[in-house]
């Protein structure tokens, strides 16, 4: 009889033991004398766009096909959640940000970026939904922001999603290929918005007075920013993007300000012909803090404010699409200042990244991939 | 006589001015262009902070272990250097994860004419990286399947 009573723990044990997927080590690296190890914990997927926690032991990842999963960081079991929002797929577009609120624990909103259909053209568009996770279903997504004008082209999209835990939401969009749109303050196009957390738009945002200007604009003369992060021990909103040939560039984002696409730049045309005007500075325009030459594609960007390992510490760290890396850039060089690279042998392009609650850094990667980055045992 | 030279005189002075100032605009742009091109960075302006050294603890995929079908390129070519763009059924590129929609692209009568072979032979795909650069051994894979009846 005391055997059939530990028969049910017994089972619930091997249940467990099954569950549980265990991480495969696939790399390791050595830098200032210290080991780290890669662990490749989620496989199987398409690219994997976004990555960001709902606590310390669950992960929220969406794939660019447009489903939302969430990633059990004990047990490593991933769960497809119900009802994701619709995208429109094509091209660079999809579901592209995830973006969990910062009192999710309260009122469980769950916003995302994503491409959207508007007649026959399409834009960047942010939603927002309440997630039930106990039923593992989002309910009605309303969209916060649609981008403006919408265009033909399936390229430029941005986007990337970020909080200043003060209230507000940014939300980042390209300029779908059209430059020109950059400079203009009536069009989403090669922006960065702001809104309050309801979707309403702050009172002090910079061009709320001027007349014919979208009001929800932030910062103007983005080409295309896949990353974007506030940093919270400066209180500073960091971008990321996507510039021509050897143009790639991290800014230092302030309210108002113009960062100069497509007037200067210090990239070049694909052929390797000078941009335009061949000018990288002009007055009223602001200097990027980082350039990549060559270009290395960056998507995603934070800055590793954790203690738990070392070589990323008050770093930015960012996502390589065509040079297949993660990207590390002290915060206080600028320009043309070194850089890290890691896992160069993964051959991946890397999609996002993210500091855990843990202090590890997760990767993702378009080969729908996510690793975790830790101290190694060696 | 006198008037004549004088006039003559006063147009020379009159053309050489010109042509000082309009030298003298030229210079002033291609100053501009020079300090414009100046404050950009060499081509190549990457510097590794510190050496770093990384070990991978997979193996390498021994192909020729490998069935030349379909499931095997998918899972092994396609999916690690094609799926963001080509997986997906929403996708309007070619879709490389179903073995229909990527026999659009291959010629099975006259394999060294298939669009895909020519698109990722030209290094056209994928994109950022030729995958004989990525992965030279999982290209003559591909390359063989192709030329091999490109079986399901």
């Amino acid at each position: 009889m005391k055997k059939l009573k530990l028969f049910p723990v017994f089972c619930a044990l091997l249940f467990n033991l099954h569950a549980q997927a265990a991480p495969t080590p696939v790399m390791s690296f050595k830098a200032q004398g210290e080991n780290y190890d890669v662990d490749k914990i989620v496989d199987g997927f398409s690219a994997i766009w976004a990555m960001e926690f709902l606590s310390p032991d669950k992960m929220i990842f969406n794939e660019i096909t447009g489903t939302i999963s969430t990633l059990d960081l004990k047990t490593g079991v991933t769960r497809q959640l119900k009802n994701p929002p619709v995208v429109y797929q094509s091209g660079q577009g999809g579901l592209l940000d995830v973006a969990v609120d910062p009192d999710f624990n309260k009122n469980q909103f769950i916003y995302v970026s994503y491409s959207k259909k508007v007649g026959t053209k399409q834009t960047t568009a942010m939603a927002r939904s309440k997630l039930d996770l106990a039923t593992e279903t989002f309910g009605p997504w309303l969209d916060m922001y649609v981008g403006v004008p919408a265009l033909a082209t399936t390229h430029h999209y941005g986007s990337r999603i970020a909080f200043d835990y003060n209230g507000h939401i940014f939300v980042s969009q390209g300029e779908r290929g059209q430059a020109d749109l950059a400079q203009s303050l009536e069009a989403n196009n090669g922006k960065i918005m702001r809104f309050n957390m309801d979707g309403s738009i702050p009172s002090d945002n910079p061009f709320v007075n001027v007349p014919k200007a979208r009001k929800e604009i932030w910062s103007y003369g983005h080409r295309n920013p896949q990353g974007l992060f506030f940093d919270r021990t400066t209180n500073t909103l960091f971008e990321q993007e996507h510039g021509p040939k050897g143009g790639d560039e991290i800014n230092l984002v302030v309210k108002g300000k113009n960062y100069g696409w497509p007037v200067i730049t210090y990239g070049r045309e694909y052929s390797g012909e000078t941009w335009r005007t061949g000018e990288s500075q002009r007055d009223g325009m602001e200097q990027p803090i980082k350039i990549f030459v060559p270009s290395i594609a960056p998507s995603s960007l934070m800055v590793y404010r954790g203690d738990t390992l070392s070589i990323f510490k008050d770093k930015f760290v960012s996502g390589a699409l065509a040079l297949e890396h993660v990207n590390l850039v002290s915060v206080k060089d600028s320009f043309t200042a070194c850089e890290d690279r890691l896992l160069l042998k993964l051959n991946e392009r890397v999609r996002d990244v993210k500091e855990g609650p843990d202090g590890l850094v997760y990767v993702s990667s378009d080969n729908g991939r996510i690793y975790v980055i830790k101290r190694g045992q060696k | 006589m006198k008037k004549i030279l004088f006039i003559l005189l006063l147009t020379i002075i009159a053309i050489a001015s010109c042509s000082r100032s309009s030298v003298q605009v030229t210079h002033t742009k291609h100053e501009a262009v020079a300090q414009a091109s100046l404050r950009r960075p060499a081509q190549d302006s990457y510097q590794s902070c510190q050496p770093i050294t990384e070990e991978l603890l997979i193996d390498e995929v021994d192909y020729s272990k490998l069935d030349k079908s379909f499931d095997n390129v998918k899972e092994q070519v396609f999916k690690n250097n094609c799926a963001s763009c080509h997986f997906g059924k929403d996708s309007y590129l070619p879709h490389l994860d179903d073995y229909a929609s990527t026999m659009d692209y291959v010629n099975v009568q006259n394999p060294v004419n298939s669009k895909l072979l020519k698109a990722v032979e030209s290094g056209k795909m994928p994109p950022s990286t030729p995958l004989s650069q990525r992965d030279y051994e999982g290209m003559k894979f591909f390359r063989a399947w192709i030329m091999e009846g490109a079986v399901k």
